[in-house]
């Protein structure tokens, strides 16, 4: 693989390009879909290409295609960013690094490519039996499952030569059920891009079909919520959505400087017990040693004791903004440039027992899972919750159906008055224009009356 | 087309009751801006192969973006197995046959010939015309140039070609405390003719509105759709009810039969 792209590396160089940088893959993909007993489609895809990357005059050139065609692509590459360069009056310059060369396995026990389709479906099969035989109100099974393994590959003329072995399973399910007319559904979503299919020796068939059911049946048993603002306390996969959706994105250097952050460095956005991270943490969906740009993934501070104090970066943006690099430029595959994307975004635990933060609430409300959402640059978001409960008097009472939360994350930043002392956390996608693993996640959180709206019918 | 009539040809001595494959091919350019100045220019080559094959009733498929006569072999040998495993459809009934299909003439000639130079043009021309009180988050002109055969055990061997374009960008005014939504404006084409001044004026009119706009209460209120929104509700929920993918499977033949 490397003689081919160090040829690549020569055409660049040869060309003029200043900055060149290769980045090859070879992926298996596995995908089932899977609904009500029955396999829907069984789909596997051998992904293998080249990006050739240029920064020519101060302009980024990308030509992606077959790997036998790598010095044609990165002649292409420095043609194209020659032609855009034109217009450009502020040169595009990288942040410098220590190169290194490297090559990172994986530590599979039972490699995902390794277990038979026979294997996979059958466990669909329990999967979905143990979903149904949960409660009679349920009426429809949807899961899809995924896994993939393969090599990455990044050669740069700065001396980076770095191969990764990477691969990842995923099982994502859509149950519905249904009530004397009415109908709901939850969802369940786990995954690692660190183990094998030896992951569902811990995340059972059992455990999966006991919390989508339970859900499934809170929804149909709930009441209305009412409307309003009420104080509330959000559970970690819910606080995650938050760190996520409404806030990593505005850290993300490329969006920072047009989001509702800009020019907030060193300023206090939140209530002092607010610490928000996004780092590559052992285990969780996103992490690898290393992003696409051959850089090592590193923690990065996003607020530290309700100061706004760190960005996530890639090579260029660390450079334009003095900000430390990060390792946060990943691509989805060899058909995108990298991008700078979060990894495992949290809230930080705080020192609150459960028990205090419920304690004092007359009447509000536990979000305690989600089911979607999404943000805007001035961090307004909307939520769906997919598992959520009154509280009365300091207790956790009746099940809520059908629950939305909207409202402004950063104004909610200070209205935080109690931060729990156990992360939980959940994996999914992210799709900022490209898809990325990432998970997310947080302590539980309670908040004062004002910082969330809640849309009900109650 | 060549490529595709050779994999139906693996599949079925290979021992596959039915087999379809399908070549695409996308080569795409685009010219994308940031933070106000033109940032990046790329080319995207696209090519792969997609084998599906039906045994006994069960289905499997396998994509692959190498096309030399030995990962066809693989790829079939990958997909038979996959059916292997995946499990009987009891509704089945087959791949299609020829039929008589009308031609749809969405190529444009002139989008094959196209220098980036030229695709720079409309994003300069949206983030220089765009007003101080407005920041370009991105801003991009894109074309794509597809091609699709496709050739099954049933006897369909058919080509296509079509071009594809995108023009937009994504922008956020600057308001004294922060900043407003992002509003995005996209023009999609199938012929080159993009119209930046008309995505400035709309992004700036959305800009203005919501500059000049109240804060929405929480309730139940009489509301007017407009066709945009409307069609974005029904996307994300009319679609999945009426997709004959994520229909229950028993109805899935009624539903054949009613298309046909």
């Amino acid at each position: 693989m490397f003689e081919t792209l160090e040829k690549g590396i020569d055409t660049g160089e040869q060309k003029g390009a200043d900055y060149v940088e290769l980045r090859a893959e070879d992926v298996v993909l596995t995908f089932i879909g899977y609904s009500d007993g029955r396999v829907d489609n069984l789909n596997v895809k051998a992904r293998s290409g080249v990006a050739c990357r240029v920064l020519y005059d101060g302009t980024w050139g990308l030509a992606c295609g077959m790997i036998d065609n790598t010095e044609t692509l990165v002649k292409e590459a420095c043609s194209l960013a020659q032609a855009a360069s034109v217009t450009r009056k502020e040169k595009i310059k990288l942040q410098e690094i220590k190169t290194c060369e490297d090559k990172t396995t994986q530590q599979y026990r039972m490699p995902p490519h390794e277990v038979s389709f026979e294997e996979k479906i059958s466990r669909l099969d329990t999967l979905c039996d143990l979903i149904k035989d949960h409660d009679k109100r349920i009426k429809a099974v949807s899961i899809k499952y995924a896994d993939s393994h393969g090599f990455k590959y990044l050669l740069t003329n700065e001396g980076t030569k770095i191969t990764q072995e990477m691969g990842h399973v995923f099982n994502y399910c859509w149950v519905t059920g249904k009530e004397n007319g009415g109908l709901t559904a939850a969802r369940d979503i786990i995954g690692s891009t660190e183990e094998g299919f030896e992951y569902f020796e811990r995340e059972t068939e059992q455990k999966i079909a006991e919390r989508v059911a339970h859900r499934v049946v809170l929804q149909l048993e709930g009441n209305p919520p009412k409307k309003g603002s009420f104080p509330c306390v959000l559970g970690p996969r819910v606080v995650g959505t938050l760190a996520h959706e409404a806030l990593g994105h505005l850290a993300e250097a490329d969006l920072t400087l047009n989001s509702s952050f800009n020019g907030k460095l060193g300023e206090k956005v939140a209530s002092d017990m607010v610490n928000m991270v996004d780092a590559p943490i052992k285990g969780t969906f996103g992490a690898s040693k290393y992003d696409d740009e051959g850089v090592l993934m590193q923690r990065v501070d996003i607020i530290k004791e309700g100061v706004f104090s760190g960005l996530l970066t890639n090579r260029e943006y660390a450079h334009k903004t003095g900000m430390p690099l990060c390792g946060s430029a990943r691509a989805e595959s060899f058909l995108y440039p990298p991008l700078i994307r979060m990894r495992n975004t949290f809230f930080d635990k705080g020192d609150h027992s459960n028990e205090e933060l419920f304690e004092g609430i007359n009447f509000g409300y536990y979000c305690k899972d989600y089911r979607g959402g999404q943000a805007d640059l001035n961090s307004s978001f909307q939520i769906g919750v997919q598992e959520a409960f009154e509280i009365h008097k300091g207790e956790i009472g009746s099940p809520i159906k059908d629950l939305s939360i909207s409202g402004i994350a950063t104004e909610a930043l200070f209205l935080i008055e109690g931060v729990g002392k156990e992360l939980g956390f959940e994996e999914g996608y992210c799709g900022k224009g490209q898809r990325a693993a990432t998970s997310s996640g947080g302590p539980h959180v309670r908040v004062e009356k004002g910082a969330i709206l809640f849309g009900g019918r109650g | 087309m060549d490529v595709c009539s050779h994999a139906v040809r693996v599949g079925e001595k290979s021992g596959a009751d039915e087999v379809e494959a399908v070549w695409v091919k996308d080569v795409t350019t685009t010219v994308e801006a940031e933070l106000g100045q033109i940032s990046k220019a790329s080319k995207v080559w696209r090519e792969g192969l997609r084998i599906r094959v039906i045994r006994d009733e069960a289905l499997g498929s396998f994509f692959t973006y190498q096309m030399d006569k030995n990962a066809v072999k693989t790829a079939v040998e990958k997909a038979l197995a996959a059916a292997k495993a995946s499990k009987k459809d009891e509704h089945w009934d087959s791949l299609p046959h020829p039929g008589k299909y009308s031609p749809v003439d969405v190529w444009d000639s002139t989008m094959e010939e196209m220098d980036p130079r030229e695709l720079t043009e409309p994003v300069c021309e949206m983030i220089q015309s765009l007003p101080d009180d407005i920041a370009v988050h991105a801003a991009l002109n894109r074309i794509t140039l597809l091609q699709r055969a496709c050739v099954n055990s049933n006897g369909i061997e058919h080509e296509d070609k079509g071009t594809r374009g995108r023009c937009g960008m994504r922008a956020v005014g600057k308001l004294e405390s922060g900043v407003t939504p992002v509003f995005n404006e996209h023009q999609f084409l199938r012929t080159y003719n993009p119209d930046p001044q008309k995505i400035v004026e709309s992004i700036a009119t959305k800009v203005n509105l919501f500059r000049h706009s109240d804060t929405a209460s929480s309730g139940k209120f009489q509301v007017i759709l407009s066709p945009r929104t409307l069609e974005i509700l029904l996307y994300f929920t009319l679609p999945e009810v009426v997709d004959v993918a994520v229909l229950p499977h028993v109805r899935f033949r009624d539903v054949n039969v009613a298309a046909r």
